[in-house]
């Protein structure tokens, strides 16, 4: 079996990263939105090999995927030859109920949310990827979203619909280890026994980034080191299941220091290399 | 569904108005709980900062320093709260100006140690910034005849003054030295230039930045003394005068003290 590939999260001047770095990616992974935004993005000097993540399909939400977000991903993929695309398991859009005046009939906060956890959504995940994959050129695969506080209707943890998501679909999962972190701090759940929870012989891809503290809550933060506790996490995941890629996530800032970003990869590469 | 479907428009129309979440918080009757609330608050700010993410390119050090006192997402909250809810701010120099407008005003409520060091780095980092959006201008052209003895700028610069060497701050653990933070009896100043691309920062001497601020193409030196004296300081025209000899050779202003030479007089 193939040791997973190591990559990074594209960000802003990822030329000049790479440039620093004494480490070559085996891939370096794209945002959909900033490859929309600014299609410059996608010509990196070195011209790695590109994984598509998304941000925008909102497959837990009421509202369906546009078409022409559709289509654009289709593109994408085409062009890119990402061998999947990775979304989260959120939503970020809804029909407008509650706001008069400003807003067409949707709202979005143009930022991933974690939905109630519970039957319907379930269902609701499983008929809004079925759509999308239908007119994707390469499987749709899910990310654990980092939870912040419980919507009303949840009756399991994130953990557990995310095996019963699997038991119930073909889709095949992102497991974001910090984001598993974040979640089971501030829903007060063991993550060694979340980790369990997930099916890992359905992890195609694994997300490594940072966290802070604030007021008593965890957040993500891609512009702080990963806590030992993500790596510790990680040799489990890579001893019980077979990721195809790990991708290093530190790119909201500029100025996120290259000793650090080393040292962080230092740790995935000796981390897959124990595994092996 | 339809449940389903009201309990995320309604998540979102909190994080998007913050009028509509203020009057949930009083009175809220869709199971949501004040700590659900409170928290979905939060998310708000937390959107924000990461959707102004762009901004470190322009303030890497006064977000860092948000970031080390856990004021980020308090901050960007209370940004977007400003602006009628909007998360992302537009692009470019208009965004940072927004942020280190709205700094002011969030700072009255921050602890004095780290008020003293934000202040101090958001003040550089804002002066650096308008300096750099200047730099396209080349030379703050005066189309106007030189005139004997009135100084005219070069170059664009900027003074400043800080309460706390900024030289500690840029090299020291904001942190730490918010925790022990004491403003200096006097202040320092600093003069920020542009060298080729780059925006140089100079410490100076109170009276060099005095004077270095009074030039604006149209005081002569007589003038500069005469508002020097006004404000208790003591300026002979041949101290002004030496500054701006001084800086006359460093590129910054220039000072036609001989009008013959110049073919122009008064």
């Amino acid at each position: 079996m193939h040791p997973p590939w190591i990559g990074l999260a594209h960000k802003a001047d990822m030329d000049g990263l790479l440039d620093q770095l004494d480490f070559a990616p085996d891939f370096v992974e794209i945002p959909f939105e900033r490859a929309i935004h600014d299609p410059s993005s996608l010509e990196l000097a070195t011209a790695p090999p590109l994984v598509v993540h998304s941000a925008s399909m909102s497959l837990a939400g009421c509202v369906a995927p546009h078409q022409i977000l559709v289509e654009q991903l289709v593109d994408l993929a085409r062009r890119t030859k990402t061998p999947w695309i990775g979304e989260h398991l959120a939503f970020l859009t809804a029909p407008n109920r509650e706001l008069a005046d400003n807003y067409d009939g949707e709202l979005s906060a143009g930022y991933t949310i974690a939905p109630a956890f519970n039957a319907d959504v379930l269902e609701l995940v499983v008929e809004n990827h079925a759509r999308v994959q239908d007119k994707l050129p390469v499987p749709v695969i899910l990310e654990n979203p980092p939870v912040y506080f419980t919507m009303p209707g949840t009756d399991r943890d994130p953990f557990q619909f995310t095996y019963d998501l699997c038991q119930a679909s073909g889709i095949d999962l992102l497991l974001d280890l910090t984001h598993l972190v974040i979640s089971s701090e501030n829903l007060n759940i063991d993550p060694w026994q979340a980790l369990q929870t997930i099916p890992l012989e359905r992890v195609v891809e694994v997300h490594i980034s940072g966290l802070s503290r604030r007021d008593g809550v965890v957040w993500d933060d891609h512009n702080a080191p990963a806590p030992d506790i993500v790596f510790e996490l990680l040799s489990l995941t890579l001893k019980n299941g077979s990721p195809r890629a790990v991708t290093l996530e530190f790119n909201w800032s500029p100025t996120f220091p290259l000793h650090l970003l080393t040292e962080m990869i230092d740790r995935v590469q000796l981390a897959v290399t124990s595994a092996a | 569904m339809s449940s389903l479907a009201d309990d995320q428009s309604y998540v979102l129309a909190c994080i998007l108005d913050p009028d509509f979440l203020a009057r949930e918080r009083e009175s809220s009757q869709r199971g949501f709980s004040a700590g659900d609330l409170q928290r979905i608050g939060q998310i708000r700010g937390f959107i924000a900062k990461v959707k102004n993410n762009p901004a470190w390119e322009e303030l890497p050090r006064t977000l860092q320093a948000l970031s080390d006192y856990e004021l980020d997402i308090q901050f960007f909250d209370s940004l977007a709260g400003a602006n009628d809810g909007t998360l992302h701010l537009t692009l470019g120099s208009s965004r940072a100006r927004q942020i280190l407008g709205h700094l002011q005003v969030f700072l009255a409520d921050v602890p004095k140690g780290q008020r003293g060091i934000l202040s101090v780095l958001a003040s550089h980092e804002g002066t650096v910034h308008l300096l750099g959006a200047e730099r396209a201008a080349q030379v703050p052209k005066d189309a106007s005849p030189l005139r004997a003895g009135v100084p005219r700028r070069l170059q664009h610069y900027r003074l400043t003054s800080s309460p706390v060497s900024l030289e500690l701050v840029l090299g020291g653990d904001n942190a730490a030295l918010a925790n022990g933070f004491q403003p200096d009896v006097l202040p320092h100043h600093y003069l920020y230039s542009l060298l080729d691309e780059l925006v140089r920062v100079d410490e100076v001497d109170p009276f060099t930045a005095l004077v270095l601020a009074s030039v604006d193409n149209s005081r002569s030196i007589s003038q500069i003394s005469s508002q020097l004296e006004n404000l208790g300081v003591k300026a002979r025209g041949e101290e002004v005068e030496a500054v701006l000899e001084f800086h006359n050779t460093t590129g910054l202003v220039e000072y036609p003290r001989n009008p013959t030479a110049n073919g122009e007089g008064s």
